[in-house]
């Protein structure tokens, strides 16, 4: 009886039992076959490399700058410790409210009116950003430099406004840091649009 | 493609973060990486995905590389094991593991029969075989046959037995030969007699 397939393959890999290979001896069928499973493995290796499309070293270099990553983290870093220290400063620490003028009032007022806008149009440039992510892969190096670094400033602008909200905080701060959010959006926005061929900020 | 002499003085420098070591390295293995990938996934964009991937990881873990073996082995693996984790992902799809069994490109199989048309059309035959059989048994053919690793090997990659590697290559086997093969013969075109 012939070997199968595997046994055979067990064979060319030299790990055949002793009767497959006392077969094999005298089986002219199964050389054969042995010897197609040869010419394959071969005709695959001789397939000639296939090469990348683009270079896309530039759009990788910008990701292995020893530089960039140790200042970008350190930044990071650092904001965040700043702003748990502040956090939690102001959690132990927070002060009795102020009796507020009607003025103040008024003010205070106006701010958080701003503020629902600002975060209207802080959705709709999210939305637009997937859109764009979905469809744009690969970036330039400089345009992915870029990308990274208003993203890492966006997370900080989050990550103050998440503490902020948290304390009811003072809607100066927030409308600020809202600001903020749709200034950093808006330009990773425009990039994407324009994959690089303008400088947003 | 990857077993290349390794340079020591650009992997010391490429450790130390130096950009042009780096694009060295990376010059040197772009095609065999970019080929794999492409070899082992369906979709090219894929593979450029894995080039890059392979790349970040294994100069951010360049340190931990202590020269036991050569560094473009160490990068195949990390390729490897990249490329592998996308097909692991689609492997539970139903279509990944059977995908549409579109029927052979007739002039391609046909035209292989020519001799005289040579070696190029033999290997857009392959290719074409190649590229319709499943991720999962292509990829087992080609870590096997062409990158050299055991079936042992193949299985820790997967998280899967050597017995299953073993059954893809043999099943890798018999679709080339199936695909590849020449369809039944064609009654032969015969110039009209004349008189």
């Amino acid at each position: 009886m012939h070997p199968s397939g595997d046994e055979l393959m067990a064979l060319r890999d030299g790990e055949a039992r002793p009767e497959v290979e006392a077969h094999l001896a005298s089986c002219h069928l199964c050389r054969q076959e042995l010897a197609h499973l040869d010419r394959m493995a071969q005709a695959l290796r001789d397939l000639p490399p296939l090469r990348p499309p683009s270079d896309l070293w530039p759009a990788l270099k910008p990701q292995l700058e020893p530089a960039a990553w140790s200042l970008r983290a350190g930044a990071v870093w650092a904001a965040l410790l700043m702003i748990l220290l502040t956090g939690s400063f102001l959690i132990l620490r927070k002060p009795p409210p102020p009796m507020e003028t009607p003025g103040a009032l008024k003010e205070r007022q106006a701010m958080k009116e701003q503020l629902e806008p600002l975060k209207a149009r802080s959705r709709t440039l999210e939305s637009a950003l997937s859109a764009y992510r979905s469809r744009s892969p690969v970036l330039s190096g400089r345009t992915v430099g870029t990308i990274v670094y208003l993203e890492d400033g966006l997370a900080i602008v989050d990550l103050q406004l998440s503490l902020l909200q948290t304390q009811d905080a003072e809607p100066e701060k927030l409308l600020r840091l809202w600001q903020e959010r749709v200034r950093l959006l808006s330009a990773l926005v425009e990039l994407n649009a324009t994959r690089g061929s303008v400088t947003p900020i | 493609m990857f077993d290349v002499p390794d340079d020591e003085l650009v992997i010391a420098r490429a450790r130390k973060g130096d950009l042009a070591a780096m694009e060295t390295l990376y010059r040197a293995f772009e095609v065999p990486v970019y080929n794999l990938g492409r070899r082992l996934l369906t979709r090219p964009e894929e593979a450029e995905e894995v080039l890059q991937e392979t790349f970040l990881e294994v100069f951010r873990s360049l340190k931990r590389f202590r020269g036991e073996g050569r560094l473009g082995l160490w990068i195949r693996k990390v390729a490897v094991s990249k490329a592998l984790m996308r097909v692991r992902s689609r492997a539970s799809r139903p279509e990944a593991q059977f995908p549409l069994e579109e029927p052979a490109d007739p002039n391609i199989v046909a035209a292989g029969r020519w001799g005289e048309a040579g070696a190029l059309l033999d290997r857009f035959r392959l290719e074409a075989a190649l590229a319709r059989l499943p991720e999962v048994t292509r990829s087992v053919v080609w870590l096997h046959d062409v990158e050299g690793y055991t079936h042992e090997e193949i299985a820790g990659f997967m998280k899967r037995t050597a017995s299953f590697s073993k059954s893809q290559l043999a099943r890798a086997h018999a679709r080339l030969r199936e695909i590849l093969s020449p369809p039944e013969e064609a009654v032969p075109c015969t110039p009209a007699a004349t008189n």
